[in-house]
């Protein structure tokens, strides 16, 4: 048994200890916004926050949850400023990854609100697409972090 | 959104009437001219699960009493954009609120078969050019019924009235109502037989950039894929599958693991054996410790290396050379051009010089990133499927047959999917599910694959190598034999339209482009007869064929000291609409501009889908470093539904086929796959794009295809590039086993251009 955090609500996994997040968020929690892509880290579609960082649910058992705080694609509320600036410049083609690539652009825009084309390269390049979204994220980013600024000015 | 419930009961029973008994589709087929289109779109659905209230005009439209406009996307949505652009194309004649529009997924159904292919299925790039009459015509039938149903209920004639925004509205009365009002009314009216279309400049919806219905869900997580379906009592399959491409397993003991947590059940399917529990993970640890015995496979003792020397030994192999006929591709369904070998040769014989150019490009994955998944259940009456499927007919027709029962008990639903590429055009992940699910009747199963099971038991673009000879006189190209190896994809489907004698165009159509004016063109092919399954890549045929034809010129043309470019618009007079688009991206590219020592710019034009792509891409090569600085591509589909989508269609096959050309290769070893992984099969990622500039081509043209249309056109401009830059001739795909590595881009200069992009 593991207790934690997921989205703002206290939960237990009642599952093997070594069970990978992703599968107990996704079968047991039903919270199926975090994706399966390749098992190993390697894809970044399984994208979560554990404690505010980007973490690979598919390599994260259960038990390094106990007591930490969790955020899924789910727990961004549907109008955060990322999510915005996604609608707004079409990114999704097909969409699978798209929950990985936006956690790890939350977690980048918390720590370097106007990032740099550079600061982009290194925080993205672990996430994959095979649609080719690459050019609007790096343009979503950029709008996401004006909108952010805006709402702090406002 | 109001209670459906509040419809009485008779209303209902009214509806019913009107749907079911397809008064609607019946009366479209009568239509005159266009009869044939609608020939089978009758749905041969036995359930109905349409709420009350909902005036049901076709399997395509359905308009509820709320106010919600219910309109089924025939294809399936692969991150293409069909899910939007379909519904908008009927949406757009229908005169609808956008707002008002909840596009739907589809289901195998006999109403979805498109007149034009006789098929249900996602391929081609050809969803819009397919259903862009037929959807119209629904559209513009269903405004007049509902035009007639308000005139007849105000008592005026039905040409005073308009519509827009959901509502039919008179202006002589300032009377006004929603179509949610009048759709039952309507939905009873006899089918108009000849509805008037839209003139092209009166579209409110179709050549503009609007909501896309999909992204919301996209981006909170919320759409659901093949992988997200979730069923009461639902059980996990994993598989266990041989190590041999096209392998089976012989034996296995279920004993092994019978007492590992959650297992349920363990179960032969075709090419694996699944094993059932209550969550995946477990069903996946069960399944790696299953014991299991494999049986030898066709592919056993295939090794890359001695593959490779096959292949470019056959190409002298000239008694098993099958000709591939010159077909013209401007004039759909005319017979095939007769092959003339001996003129070819005596051009060959004649020429001031003969180029003899040996190319090769490797088998290739897809790497959906949603790899291989589907849910079914299976009871004794009726088996449902679940699943992102490009060929739901064929899809619908297996699970039948692995059951045993009729086609209508069936239910096949379309979910959303994760990437397709041509890779969910096989129904193996469906037939396993199938079988997976017989074996617990009553439960539904997902079964979903790994990545590795994904990566080495693809259906893979070939390996080809070909062997082009140009003869050059003084100052131009005076014939080319191209001749192609490896295996055929047709063969390996048992394909019916496979001629015995003939090349598989899907080997060898476009190997020397048709549009380009030089004479004594030849093309054959030995075909190898490997197992290795084999399918459909994303552009197919254009994804080899595109590099080996485009290289070609490129050599022809430095070969006459000629311009790449200026040699290639000078063989397109006769096509100016594809001329066109190979001026424009040159201008955009900055063709001529002087470029410093060790840059270069290569360009290359394919053609395709109805569709017309030509790129330029500029790159450094300082020893094995290459650095591209920018692609540049100029696009003519015809005319566009959503530019915007257009768009994302040309950055992403041009990612997609930069990604294959720079790293995609799939290697055997004794049969086996050696790549496994991202981690051994990369993918292009985020920080090596290179900046894309995309010049849209406006045109009044059919629409043409755009989901595969950048894809060819990368790998050859690159590698015409590569030769500018550096004078190194890249014959061999991917360019990592040139020795070249990646260097990161210099960003100079970013855009798109596009007519109505967002911000």
């Amino acid at each position: 048994m593991t207790r934690c955090q997921v989205n703002g609500e206290a939960v237990e996994f009642e599952v093997e200890a070594e069970m990978p997040l992703l599968w107990a968020l996704r079968d047991q929690l039903g919270l199926t916004g975090t994706k399966f892509g390749c098992g190993i880290a390697q894809c970044g579609v399984c994208t979560i926050h554990l404690n505010g960082q980007p973490v690979r649910a598919c390599v994260t058992p259960v038990a390094a949850a106990e007591g930490q705080r969790i955020t899924t694609i789910e727990g961004l509320g549907g109008e955060h400023p990322v999510q915005a600036a996604w609608s707004a410049l079409n990114v999704p083609q097909c969409g699978y990854c798209q929950s990985g690539q936006i956690m790890a652009a939350v977690a980048l825009l918390e720590r370097v609100p106007a990032p740099s084309d550079a600061d982009i390269d290194l925080a993205m390049q672990g996430y994959l697409c095979r649609c080719g979204t690459y050019p609007r994220i790096r343009a979503a980013i950029k709008y996401a972090a004006e909108l952010k600024a805006k709402e702090r000015t406002e | 959104m109001s209670d459906r419930r509040s419809w009485q009961h008779g209303t209902r029973r009214t509806f019913l009437k009107a749907g079911a008994a397809g008064v609607f589709m019946l009366a479209l087929r009568a239509e005159g001219g266009i009869a044939t289109a609608y020939a089978g779109a009758e749905s041969d659905r036995t359930d109905s699960s349409d709420a009350a209230g909902d005036a049901r005009f076709s399997a395509f439209l359905e308009i509820s009493t709320d106010g919600e406009i219910r309109i089924t996307t025939p294809t399936s949505e692969l991150g293409q954009g069909v899910f939007s652009n379909l519904p908008r194309i009927l949406a757009d004649e229908l005169d609808a609120d956008w707002a008002d529009v909840v596009p739907v997924m589809p289901y195998a159904d006999a109403a979805f078969v498109s007149p034009i292919t006789g098929r249900h299925r996602t391929a081609n790039s050809e969803s819009v050019a397919i259903y862009y009459e037929q959807l119209r015509g629904i559209g513009a039938a269903a405004r007049e019924m509902l035009v007639f149903a308000a005139a007849t209920h105000w008592g005026v004639p039905a040409a005073e009235c308009h519509t827009t925004n959901s509502r039919v509205r008179h202006a002589g009365t300032g009377r006004e109502a929603t179509y949610a009002s009048l759709a039952l009314a309507a939905a009873e009216l006899p089918v108009p037989e000849e509805p008037r279309r839209k003139r092209p400049e009166q579209f409110t919806l179709i050549g503009r950039t609007i909501e896309r219905k999909d992204v919301a869900g996209k981006v909170t997580g919320q759409t659901v894929f093949g992988i997200d379906v979730r069923l009461p009592n639902m059980l996990f399959a994993a598989l266990r599958m041989p190590p041999t491409a096209g392998g089976e397993i012989s034996g296995f003991d279920a004993e092994s693991i019978r007492n590992m947590p959650g297992v349920v059940a363990v179960t032969a399917v075709d090419g694996g054996v699944a094993v059932i529990a209550d969550n995946f993970w477990r069903a996946r640890r069960a399944a790696e410790a299953l014991s299991v015995e494999f049986s030898p496979a066709s592919a056993s003792g295939l090794d890359s290396a001695t593959m490779r020397e096959s292949l470019h030994a056959a190409l002298d192999d000239d008694a098993a050379a099958v000709p591939f006929p010159e077909i013209d591709t401007q004039n759909v369904g005319s017979p095939p051009r007769p092959l003339d070998r001996s003129e070819m040769e005596q051009a060959m014989a004649a020429a001031r010089q003969v180029l003899t150019l040996d190319y090769e490009v490797p088998y290739l994955a897809h790497l959906t990133m949603e790899p291989m998944v589907c849910t079914a259940q299976v009871t004794d009456e009726t088996c449902e499927l679940w699943v992102p499927s490009q060929q739901p007919d064929r899809g619908r027709e297996a699970a039948a047959s692995i059951t045993g029962l009729p086609l209508h008990a069936v239910r096949l639903n379309i979910t959303q999917a994760g990437g397709g590429f041509g890779r969910k055009w096989e129904v193996d992940f469906l037939r396993q599910s199938v079988q997976a699910a017989a074996a617990v009747k009553g439960r539904p199963v997902q079964l979903l694959w790994t990545r590795e099971q994904d990566v080495q038991h693809d259906f893979y673009r070939p390996a080809f190598a070909t062997r082009t000879r140009i003869a050059l006189s003084d100052d131009r190209i005076a014939g080319m034999h191209s001749r192609i190896s490896g295996q055929s994809i047709w063969r390996f489907q048992a394909h019916p339209r496979l001629i015995p004698g003939m090349a598989d165009p899907t080997s060898a159509a476009l190997l020397i482009y048709d549009i380009y004016d030089f004479p004594n063109k030849y093309i054959d092919s030995v075909e190898i007869p490997w197992r290795i399954p084999v399918g459909l890549w994303r552009s197919v045929t254009l994804s080899q064929n595109s590099f080996f034809a485009e290289c070609a010129i490129d050599e022809a043309a430095v070969a006459l000291g000629r311009d790449p470019y200026a040699l290639r618009r000078d063989m397109l007079h006769a096509h100016p609409r594809i001329r066109h688009v190979l001026e424009t991206v040159a201008e955009r590219a900055g063709w001529h501009a002087p470029l410093p020592p060790g840059r270069g710019r290569g360009i290359a034009l394919s053609h395709g889908f109805g569709s017309i792509c030509a790129q330029v891409v500029e790159v450094s090569v300082n020893e094995d470093q290459l650095a591209i600085h920018r692609i540049t591509c100029a696009f003519d589909c015809g005319r566009k539904i959503d530019p915007d989508m257009v768009l994302a269609q040309m950055q992403g096959g041009i990612i997609y086929g930069l990604s294959a050309a720079l790293r995609g290769e799939i290697n055997f070893r004794n049969g086996a796959v050696i790549e496994s992984n991202f981690h051994d099969q990369p993918v292009l990622r985020f920080h090596e794009t290179p900046d894309i500039v995309i010049e849209l081509i406006e045109s009044d043209a059919p629409p043409g295809g755009a989901g595969e249309a950048s894809v060819p056109a990368v790998a050859p401009a690159l590698a015409n590039a590569i030769f500018a830059a550096s004078g190194k001739r890249i014959r061999r795909l991917p360019l990592a086993a040139s020795g070249l590595r990646l260097a990161q881009p210099a960003r100079e200069q970013r855009g798109e251009r596009v007519v109505g992009a967002r911000p």
